[in-house]
């Protein structure tokens, strides 16, 4: 596969008043070419800000990119200037927020939005630039793309606004599709349209995406990689029928017990406590706390991200000790 | 469970007036948020609300404990008419009905310590005074909700979303009530700490026997809590059903549609899965269309459904559906 871009051990730190929040502690993924990647994780796992890193939005400060390398096509980010950087965004790498009503301007009309991206990245003229606008709502599935170009925001339903910030995104042909909880504002029927939207313009414009949820369903619907997040930190990487077939780490595993499923009635089994303060994370393993398979030695030694089956990553002591026990057992039946 | 119906709802309808102009403001029309809904509650059981957004589910429950006055309709408590009710009646059936409102952010008093806010319901009833009874109270409420009783005198900004949530259940349950109308309690919740509110709130069902209205718009949520379902949409209900009923034959083509486009967590199904995807968006309540609300986004509509609204009728036991194609 080829790789698109590739994240090494990427740190982003903020300063508050409480001390220094370690958003995103040593984040490292490989992202294929028009493949899908979702980063899960809970609220403050660190998702967002990783994206954000990534296309380098961090507001600094009180942010910061303190460590790590960005590789997009052999380039460095992180080490690129603002103005190199304005050159890559929204043309190369372009992003979705979640909240698609206040990521798009009010007082300017719909067609004027689109145009804008193209006329700054492809230097055409406002009329070829507009002529491209109403292609790229028909390619968004906007009925009456002509007439909707003179709209303004506050015209569209959330669904319809969405699907301008997708074809926004996409005006530029970007390389990756970064998407922050696309969905997430939006209701089930027409979440159920966007994402399979968005699987469509895959496809068709071939440019990966990086998808940012915290829903395991939108994931397990949409992505071919996933990535799970908590506190900062890689916890699980693998292939998606991996990661629900078979979850290693313990969150993945809370994770998926405590949803509540269409399909399977019984009774949730949630993950105990609260958490991590960012401020103030557990030396060792941080989901320690909260974990119901922990060791003596989880309290004071962070796990290392480790490929425990082929193309499936785990950061986890226990996972680690039960896979050398049964490779022992196996060695003891042989003997 | 018995079949002794707690809440019976009645030909409910909410209509919010729309007004154009500030000073000689004229009434331009009507939003029908809640159209001629009719339900029944039976005592220890868990009814489900579900709909997308503006589908008038919040609206209902506000309307049923009386935080809206109803355009029309009755809604029966105990076989007691609750719109008939004044002054110190009201306040009685107050202490019967309590809610537990989605954000658990703004529903709290930023200037009240916890204990403070869950007897508070206690102090505007007059049931408690002295101050060694509160505080032994709080503890109860607090511990009674899985927080640490120590808690009582820290403020709502010092706890987790998944924390206040909690208190804000503490609160419902100070008087004792009989049923709990639920406004999207979890929605707000990371999923691990959802889990734990939801096994909460069962739990408090069973050992205290409540009976809950539980709206949401995550149907698996829904589904996981409730004994029967009723389907809203545009200020209707569609589909009224047993909650395994619904999900295992859902008969309405929304009902059908909302299921199918629930992402669920496994991708080995999800690919076998054929999904029904709506076009379209929620037409406004405004001007909604003739005939079926439905209709403008249904794929198997036919002639009949533009031009006269379908009832909601029993077509099996205990399943009420709202369409043409079933009462042919």
């Amino acid at each position: 596969m080829e790789l698109i871009l590739e994240v090494k051990d990427l740190h982003t730190e903020f300063k508050t008043e409480e001390g220094v929040i370690k958003a995103v502690n040593g984040v490292s993924f490989k992202l294929g070419k028009g493949a899908i990647l979702g980063i899960v994780g809970e609220s403050g796992s660190g998702k967002s800000v990783t994206s954000l890193s990534i296309i380098r939005l961090i507001p600094e400060p009180p942010g910061k990119i303190v460590s790590g390398e960005i590789i997009f096509q052999g380039e460095n980010l992180v080490t690129k200037s603002e103005e190199e950087m304005r050159k890559i965004r929204g043309n190369r790498i372009a992003m979705i927020f979640q909240d698609p009503m206040t990521s798009l301007n009010p007082v300017l009309t719909i067609g004027e939005q689109i145009a804008e991206t193209i006329m700054v990245h492809e230097g055409l003229s406002k009329k070829e630039a507009l002529k491209k606008a109403v292609e790229m709502l028909k390619k968004v599935r906007i009925p009456e793309p002509e007439r909707r170009l003179r709209d303004y925001p506050h015209q569209f339903s959330g669904g319809m606004r969405q699907r301008v910030m997708i074809a926004i995104a996409l005006s530029c042909n970007p390389d990756i599709l970064i998407a922050d909880e696309p969905t997430t504002a939006l209701d089930v029927t027409i979440q159920a349209q966007i994402l399979n939207l968005m699987k469509e313009l895959n496809k068709d414009f071939g440019s990966a995406i990086i998808l940012i949820t915290h829903s395991l369903g939108v994931v397990a619907e949409l992505c071919s990689e996933v990535l799970v997040m908590y506190a900062g930190e890689v916890q699980e990487l693998s292939n998606v029928f991996t990661i629900f077939k078979n979850p290693l780490h313990p969150y993945t595993q809370g994770l998926l017990l405590s949803l509540p499923r269409l399909d399977i009635k019984k009774r949730l089994v949630p993950i105990q406590g609260q958490p991590p303060n960012l401020a103030h994370l557990p030396e060792g393993c941080s989901f320690f706390p909260r974990c119901r398979y922990r060791l003596p030695e989880c309290r004071d030694n962070k796990p290392k991200l480790r490929e425990i089956t082929y193309g499936h990553w785990v950061r986890c002591w226990w996972v680690e000790k039960e896979k050398e026990e049964k490779l022992e057992g196996c060695k003891s039946t042989r003997s | 469970m018995k079949a002794v119906n707690l809440l019976e709802v009645k030909n409910l309808k909410k209509y919010f007036t729309v007004k154009k102009g500030i000073i000689f403001s004229r009434d331009i029309g009507y939003i029908k948020a809640v159209d001629n809904v009719s339900f029944s509650i039976r005592e220890g059981e868990t009814l489900g609300l579900v709909g997308e957004s503006g589908c008038g589910k919040t609206t209902t429950g506000r309307v049923i404990i009386r935080l809206l006055p109803a355009t029309s309709g009755e809604v029966y408590f105990d076989g007691e008419n609750i719109f008939n009710l004044k002054g110190n009646e009201l306040q009685k059936l107050r202490r019967k009905m309590q809610i537990i409102f989605q954000d658990p952010y703004a529903s709290l008093n930023p200037r009240m310590t916890a204990g403070e806010i869950v007897v508070e319901p206690l102090i505007v009833h007059k049931l408690i005074s002295n101050k060694k009874e509160k505080i032994e109270k709080a503890r109860e409420l607090l511990e009674m909700v899985g927080l640490n009783p120590y808690h009582i005198n820290c403020y709502p900004h010092e706890f987790s979303g998944g924390q206040r949530q909690r208190i804000g259940v503490a609160r419902a349950l100070a008087l004792n009530p009989k049923l709990i109308i639920a406004d999207e309690p979890v929605s707000a919740l990371d999923v691990s700490i959802q889990a734990q509110i939801i096994n909460l709130l069962q739990d408090l069902q069973e050992k205290f026997n409540l009976t809950y209205l539980f709206i949401a718009h995550d149907l698996s949520v829904v589904k996981h809590i409730s004994n029967r379902i009723a389907v809203m949409y545009l200020g209707k209900i569609v589909e009224l059903a047993l909650s395994d009923d619904l999900y295992r034959s859902p008969m309405h083509p929304y009902t059908q549609a909302l299921l199918s486009a629930i992402p669920i967590p496994d991708p080995e199904i999800m690919q076998k899965r054929e999904k029904v995807i709506l076009t379209g968006d929620v037409p406004s309540p405004m001007n909604p269309p003739s005939g079926c609300y439905f209709h403008p986004r249904c794929n198997k509509k036919i002639k009949i459904c533009s031009e006269e609204e379908p009832l909601l009728k029993e077509i099996a036991k205990d399943h009420l559906v709202a369409c043409h194609l079933l009462s042919l």
